[in-house]
């Protein structure tokens, strides 16, 4: 390939990736579903827990960082179809590997499953501020960010594992995605709650590394032959 | 597209022997063979979306397999959908225009879930005239099709292969491809020859 | 016979002559702990069982690599015999460990940060073979495989510095684990034997499962017959 083909390449790549995340925040194709799947989640869990860990509202207010992230790891299931199952149950999947590099639909897939993520950790947030009277400190919020992009690379590395499934994947998923997830929890209850921030974020900053890298190099692998 | 010495195995099969094959910028390959011969695998190999198990194969720009009906998302409005995809192969494209060539001008508002089967192969041919690639395999594109859609069919692939891409159309029926046809091969589990 | 049975052979034998020694050692030869008494035996298991078991799964992840560079089935069939070695000695590590637990430490289970380290471990590894049923072809299983036996690993030093921040932060190191006193030499040398032990027989294992699973993997069928070459252009050459 020469000077001008490449640069081309290089132009036009962030320019895929970004219609790759649009197209999968469109509403028609993955937004009201996402939304509809997510949203009564985010609120059913919450009240649930709220109610279940009883009146006293010290104890929500210690449980409700912890719940708000259990509830973003339950949402990467539902979330995770749409990566891969749902572009193949249209029949888009032949598609997007022919017209998009594997690298590129990886980050086009990781921004837009980020954005939904991140989403999901907000309503949480918002919803247990408002229900439980939690209050949460500034540095909660870049918790939720650098967590929920963790997250993010491991629902896109393993979503092309639903392709196959006949809808039984999703067990499996949330059994992969737990391992995967147990930093950001942790990390993010930890750095909702008030503790000394530093090595929390740095922790999740290490985490986001070692998994995009991970899904940088293996994402290949995982989509070719499906 | 130039495929040399490729042979494909899925699993513990071999689907497709080796297979020299090249097709020229412009040239329309009709595939046919009995159904379950390797159509789809050869198909899938020249575009790239099947791995080879040994052999090699060069292509010059963007290959794109289809199947009929495939290409767009059920949510999704028609002329959208020709937008999205002639975007995410980097062109600028009318969709009204694509949807002219398959007779479709009048359903450009309509959700692609609502399409019959019929107008929704025509709008995979929508799709490929509107992201126009270098090579592009088109899997039964006669299926759901009557004689008027098989017209259409046929005078998509003139007009891409005109511009330069390089078709290649898997049919059980060679007939439909007809005269468009520069070269015709069988498939015959897993073995490509001239027919 | 051939040289890959003669070395299995040898390596059961071995196995088996050290697996002896190990058990007259651990059962009869080592002293009875002071504090801790005869239950303290049940660690010459519970130790090695740990530890062959991180050998394994550092096993898959070479060998998941390995498939993901040459494509070689082999490789493949090696990681999933490293991780069903694994998953079996990282559940009877933790069964091993609690019943040991219960009359030294007073407790079954305590949130200590390799405790709860293993047991993701072993969650992920149990995905690990879960992800091995999904599809029926074994080149497509083999890549998803790898793929999930890389990322496995790589999260293990990230959960487990989670979780002990996580555990240091929440509590002091209470006195809930015997600190630990100068070795008793007989004992250092049981649990030694012990590792050994169960090393060559994990060893014997994995070789033995290993040349099962590629006895029982269907033949490949013959290649196909080749045609001539074809080239189709414009205008109707051939």
């Amino acid at each position: 390939m020469n000077v001008s083909s490449w640069a081309k390449c290089a132009i036009r790549a962030p320019v895929q990736m970004v219609r790759i995340a649009r197209r999968d925040l469109a509403p028609a194709v993955g937004g009201v579903r996402a939304a509809m799947t997510v949203l009564p989640l985010v609120a059913a869990v919450l009240l649930l827990a709220g109610l279940g860990f009883g009146t006293d509202p010290v104890v929500v207010a210690a449980v409700a960082a912890p719940v708000v992230w259990l509830v973003v790891l339950l949402a990467t299931v539902p979330v995770a179809r749409m990566v891969a199952a749902d572009e193949a149950a249209d029949d888009c999947w032949d598609l997007l590997r022919g017209l998009v590099a594997p690298s590129v639909l990886l980050a086009g897939k990781l921004v837009a499953q980020w954005l939904l993520l991140s989403a999901a950790w907000l309503a949480a947030s918002v919803l247990a501020a408002v229900l439980l009277g939690v209050e949460w400190p500034p540095v909660n919020a870049a918790g939720g960010l650098l967590g929920t992009l963790g997250l993010a690379a491991v629902t896109v590395l393993l979503g092309p594992l639903l392709l196959d499934d006949d809808g039984h994947g999703g067990g499996l998923l949330a059994v992969l995605v737990l391992p995967a997830g147990l930093p950001a929890l942790l990390a993010g209850s930890q750095l909702a709650s008030g503790a000394p921030a530093a090595v929390w974020l740095a922790l999740l900053v290490a985490y986001d590394a070692v998994l995009l890298t991970v899904a940088w190099a293996v994402f290949p692998v995982m989509v070719e032959g499906s | 597209m130039t495929l040399a010495g490729a042979v494909c195995r899925v699993g513990r099969t071999f689907r497709l022997g080796p297979v020299d094959l090249s097709v020229e910028p412009g040239a329309v390959c009709g595939v046919g063979g009995p159904n379950g011969a390797g159509k789809t695998t050869l198909l899938r190999v020249v575009a790239g979306l099947l791995p080879l198990t040994s052999g090699t194969r060069t292509v010059d720009g963007r290959a794109l397999y289809l199947r009929s009906g495939a290409g767009a998302r059920g949510g999704q409005r028609v002329a959208d959908a020709i937008a999205v995809a002639a975007a995410l192969a980097g062109r600028d494209v009318d969709p009204m225009g694509a949807l002219d060539t398959v007779g479709m001008s009048g359903m450009a508002w309509r959700r692609v879930r609502s399409l019959s089967s019929g107008e929704r192969a025509r709008l995979t041919l929508a799709l490929a005239a509107a992201v126009d690639p270098e090579v592009l395999c088109l899997d039964e594109p006669f299926a759901h099709l009557d004689g008027a859609g098989g017209d259409i069919v046929r005078s998509v692939v003139a007009r891409l292969a005109a511009a330069g891409t390089a078709v290649v159309i898997a049919s059980p029926r060679p007939a439909d491809v007809g005269t468009l046809a520069d070269a015709t091969l069988t498939v015959d589990d897993g073995t490509v020859r001239i027919a | 016979m051939t040289r890959r049975a003669q070395v299995e052979r040898i390596v059961g034998v071995v196995a088996l002559a050290t697996g002896v020694v190990a058990v007259w050692l651990g059962l009869l030869v080592a002293p009875e702990d002071a504090v801790q008494g005869q239950v303290q035996r049940l660690l010459y298991v519970h130790v090695p069982a740990a530890w062959v078991a991180y050998v394994a799964f550092a096993w898959v992840l070479i060998a998941s690599v390995a498939y993901l560079l040459g494509r070689d089935l082999a490789w493949d069939r090696r990681a999933r015999v490293g991780a069903e070695l694994g998953v079996g000695l990282t559940a009877l590590a933790i069964v091993l460990g609690s019943v040991w637990a219960r009359p030294v430490w007073g407790v079954w289970w305590t949130w200590d940060a390799r405790l709860v380290t293993t047991v993701v471990l072993l969650l992920s590894y149990v995905g690990y073979l879960g992800v091995r049923g999904l599809s029926g072809d074994p080149d497509v299983t083999a890549r998803r495989a790898a793929v999930v036996g890389v990322l496995a690993f790589v999260n293990v030093p990230i959960v487990h510095f989670s979780v002990l921040w996580w555990r240091t932060l929440h509590q002091p190191p209470t006195v809930l684990q015997p600190a630990p006193a100068p070795m008793d030499p007989t004992m250092l040398a049981t649990l030694l034997v012990g590792v050994a032990a169960f090393s060559l027989a994990a060893l014997w294992v994995g070789l033995r499962r290993t040349r099962i699973l590629a006895a029982a993997a269907p033949p490949v069928a013959a290649p196909l017959g080749a045609s001539g070459p074809i080239r189709v252009a414009a205008g109707g050459q051939r």
